[in-house]
């Protein structure tokens, strides 16, 4: 028995709704959603709530892409899950709404799995005031994530009300339609704002971070850590933000200070001398943007060593480290890194990330050097 | 779970989400050919590597007395995980994972085999870089252990590393010990060779989410704690039902009986996360010194106390699941005359200010209705049983809180609630939160999250020495007292029933009884 088949999906839609109503309705659906589950065994129109997440969209086609990703969630879903369509203009406000609610049973897990999902149109006026919308559906005194899924909007007032009816605000920086530009503006929101701010693009570095620092577990490898010389990353065309952000990590952990860049090389001072990072775009099938390899080559009393990461398919990598004390090679799962899954990663972590605070900002340095 | 500080610190590690990756090593897993390998310790580790939480620089090395190659023994690896892995094999990874595994026969376990392992494992230390860091793990039956334990530092593959940099652990399967001198007397073999910090008494149920849930539901939480002592908890029912029989481990179960295999381990594990104090750190020693005060303050039963406060049983044929099965007595390799006990029942009292005289019912048993871990915490009644009239009293049962840790994980409180209408009717309800349906993940199995553990030099999900020997020194007490009284009537329950009559009269007699779970 497939949860998809014996997944009752119900709806409801309506137009020029009143938003009062919406939670009165919700409450309707889910008692028929548990109702019409298939649950035999599994306790009956309970629900544990997590959290609350907002997607906010411009255009109907960004909603409608936010709304598949949510639907497509691995294993982890939002208890309820808001996504709004924000068109603004000079005329009456309107709001337009598409409710449903859904109970299944999760393959290998006890019990239902029940969520709610809310598609809003704000129009006019009330576009301007999102927070009115919004703040009324969100599940009681529990975290809200906001999830703005293209460039930050250029309406200032529109992107206060997002944080401020926020606890996490989620963005894909790789979306961003320029990310030299788009990562300054940012790192100066990060600074600027109470509300933890985070990135898809950096979950997606999470494996690599995790490899290249695996590396300098070893305490024999980790003195070439303070003897890098250059760092070559490569990354499929499309966006430098992951590859950005990776040397901003790298740059921030290791303590060094940005010095110039030249033609995508990246110029860092460090305790040891001067590191150069190169970052180089190319052609790849890969998701545009992602990680393809990182090369780190360090020189220490005269021998050198190269530790690299390399993807050889879409999920997996080719790890090696040549060194005097050591060499190795092995093969390792690189997780996958689509929208649902980083989105679902992005849920299940609380509160600021300082690492990623740091790397944004030595990334707006690196490219105000 | 809490690491402690390693020596090296690696500016890339700090902020590391979910990470846990420990310092590079090789594992050496006694019994390699064993049952306990291809079930549990062979797909963890490989779901570990999936995850990437195994170091880098990492070794197995199998260690049995079969002749077996290298290539051998991967390929028996590979069918191990794919017949027990909680997810599939990715051919991509597996040839990765494989080059990790070696193979080395353990002969006749004498001094030669031990040094041939170490000049083993000092080669991957060069080639694989593993750091002079050894895990030894012993999946071999308890007889061995001795041996194993004494050739390990003969050989000096206990000994740390010339630079002191290295480190070598031991994780030691159940059971420890038969009762409580043998149990001393292992102890005391492993100290000639292991400092008690590297050794790791393993429990899987500890590493179980729900029982490590526990901690985190009493210490997390500011409402619950305040009301758990005797003021006003009744009394608490710590439930382990298995509906399953001996399944072909008759051999030890004859030795053993479910007071040794259930008790002494699982079910004074599980009282103690329960009534402990809160420690003063999630780490190793803090926990561990709070769990070992209870099992310390737990009253000793002995000669006639044992008739009073405790129950055996065996099961005889009976229908369990709509299945017919067979008696105790007509298993295979069982003596058909067998005073094994398959279930047991205890009230005991935990003697400290917070739990003086609050009876905790422990009952444990094979071929029982259904196969469930709880704890069920009851409440004491309202003071006042204001609505007697609208109600039928045996109704205003009181409040439970119980934690269902095997299967669908959760935790449930019943409390009392009007039925709607004009008239005062009361009904009790129960509350369900489950685990599944608020985080739908699939949590890592036992034996992963406790390996890692190990990896990481993290001992707070392992027995403490001391606290064997708390233990064993209580449930010594109830064999010996058993073994005074005349031998049971055996069987005295039928497969598929909730155990014997002797169990329901040890709660009878307090006015109280068993929950059905």
């Amino acid at each position: 028995m497939s949860a998809e088949q014996e997944s009752p999906n119900l709806h409801w839609s309506g137009q020029a709704v009143d938003v009062q109503a919406i939670d009165a309705v919700l409450e309707r659906l889910r008692e028929k959603a548990a109702d019409a589950a298939p649950a035999e065994g599994a306790a009956l129109g309970t629900r544990t709530s997590v959290l609350t997440l907002v997607a906010y969209a411009l255009d109907a086609p960004a909603a409608q892409r936010a709304s598949e990703t949510i639907a497509a969630l691995p294993e982890y879903h939002p208890s309820r899950s808001i996504v709004v369509l924000a068109q603004p203009s000079d005329s009456e406000p309107a709001i337009d709404a598409r409710l449903s609610a859904h109970c299944h049973i999760a393959p290998g897990l006890e019990g239902q799995v029940c969520f709610e999902e809310v598609e809003l149109t704000v129009m006019g006026r009330a576009a301007r005031h999102l927070h009115s919308v919004v703040l009324p559906l969100l599940v009681p005194d529990l975290p809200v994530y906001s999830w703005w899924s293209g460039d930050l909007p250029g309406d200032l007032h529109l992107l206060s009300d997002v944080l401020d009816a926020s606890d996490r605000f989620i963005v894909d920086s790789t979306r961003f339609s320029d990310a030299r530009l788009g990562l300054p503006c940012l790192a100066s929101l990060a600074q600027h704002t109470a509300t933890a701010v985070s990135d898809l693009s950096w979950a997606r570095l999470t494996p690599w971070r995790r490899l290249i620092a695996q590396f300098f577990d070893s305490p024999s490898l980790q003195p070439y850590l303070e003897s890098l010389t250059t760092v070559d990353i490569e990354h499929a065309a499309g966006s430098a933000a992951q590859s950005l952000l990776l040397t901003g990590w790298l740059a921030a952990r290791l303590g060094c200070q940005p010095e110039g860049a030249e033609n995508q090389v990246y110029r860092l001072r460090s305790a040891g001398g001067t590191v150069l990072v190169s970052l180089r775009a190319r052609p790849s099938p890969d998701e545009p943007g992602s990680i393809v390899a990182v090369r780190l080559v360090a020189s220490r009393d005269g021998s050198e060593a190269t530790f690299s990461v390399r993807r050889s398919e879409p999920q997996l990598a080719t790890v090696t480290a040549q060194a005097p004390e050591a060499s190795l090679e092995h093969t390792v799962r690189l997780p996958g890194a689509g929208e649902p899954e980083m989105l679902a990663e992005e849920l299940e972590t609380p509160g600021r990330d300082p690492s990623y605070e740091e790397a944004l900002a030595m990334a707006a340095a690196l490219l105000d050097a | 779970m809490p690491m402690e500080a390693t020596t090296v610190v690696n500016p890339l590690r700090e902020g590391l989400r979910l990470e846990r990756t420990p310092e590079p090593c090789t594992m050496v897993i006694f019994g390699a050919s064993g049952d306990l390998t291809r079930r549990k310790l062979l797909p963890a580790l490989y779901n570990l590597s999936l995850d990437g939480l195994l170091p880098g620089s990492f070794a197995v090395v199998g260690f049995a007395r079969s002749e077996m190659t290298d290539e051998q023994f991967r390929q028996q690896a590979r069918e191990a995980v794919l017949q027990f892995s909680r997810r599939p094999v990715d051919p991509g990874l597996w040839d990765s994972f494989a080059r990790g595994l070696f193979y080395a026969s353990a002969g006749s376990l004498n001094l030669e085999d031990f040094q041939r392992l170490a000049e083993l494992v000092a080669r991957l230390d060069r080639e694989r870089n593993t750091g002079g860091n050894r895990v030894f793990y012993l999946s071999v039956p308890p007889s061995a252990y001795s041996d194993i334990v004494q050739q390990l530092g003969t050989s000096g593959l206990a000994a740390q590393g010339v630079d002191g940099s290295g480190w070598a652990r031991i994780i030691i399967e159940k059971p420890f010990g038969r009762d409580l001198e043998t149990a001393r007397a292992l102890n005391h073999e492993v100290a000639q060779v292991f400092p008690e910090e590297q050794v790791y008494r393993i429990d899987h149920f500890l590493g179980k989410e729900t029982v490590q849930n526990i901690l985190v539901f009493r210490f997390a939480n500011g409402i619950f704690e305040p009301i758990w002592n005797r003021r006003y908890i009744d009394h608490v029912q710590i439930t382990a039902a298995e509906s399953l029989g001996v399944e072909g481990r008759a051999g030890y179960y004859e030795e053993a009986g479910a007071l040794r295999d259930m008790v002494q381990n699982h079910m004074l594990q599980v009282l103690s996360l329960v009534a402990m104090e809160p420690p003063i750190a999630f780490e190793a020693r803090a926990v561990r010194d709070e769990k070992v005060k209870v099992l310390r303050a737990i009253r000793p039963l002995r000669g006639e106390d044992v008739a009073r406060n405790t129950a055996r049983g065996q099961y005889g044929p009976g229908w369990v699941n709509g299945r017919e099965v067979p008696g105790y007595r007509q298993e295979p390799n069982v003596d058909p005359a067998s005073t094994a006990e398959t279930y047991a029942a205890l009230k005991l009292y935990v003697d400290n200010w917070r739990w003086a005289e609050v009876p905790f019912y422990l009952r444990t048993g094979k071929r029982l209705p259904k196969q469930t871990t709880e704890v069920a915490i009851h409440f004491k009644r309202a003071p006042l049983l204001l609505f007697r009239d609208m109600a039928d009293p045996a109704s205003l049962e009181s409040n439970v809180l119980a934690i269902r840790i095997q299967p669908n994980e959760g935790i449930t409180l019943k409390f009392h609630a009007k039925v709607p209408g004009i008239s005062v009717r009361i009904r009790s309800v129960n509350m369900d939160f489950l685990y599944g349906a608020s985080f739908a993940v699939q949590p890592p199995t036992a034996y992963e999250t406790l390996l890692l553990d190990c990896l990481e030099g993290d001992s707070t999900l392992f027995a403490r020495r001391d606290e064997i020997e708390a233990a064993w020194s209580l449930v010594t007490g109830v064999l010996d007292g058993w073994r005074e009284l005349p031998p049971p009537a055996f069987p005295n329950y039928e497969a598929g029933s909730w155990g014997p009559q002797e169990a329901q009269k040890l709660m009878a007699g307090d006015g109280r009884r068993w929950r059905r779970p």
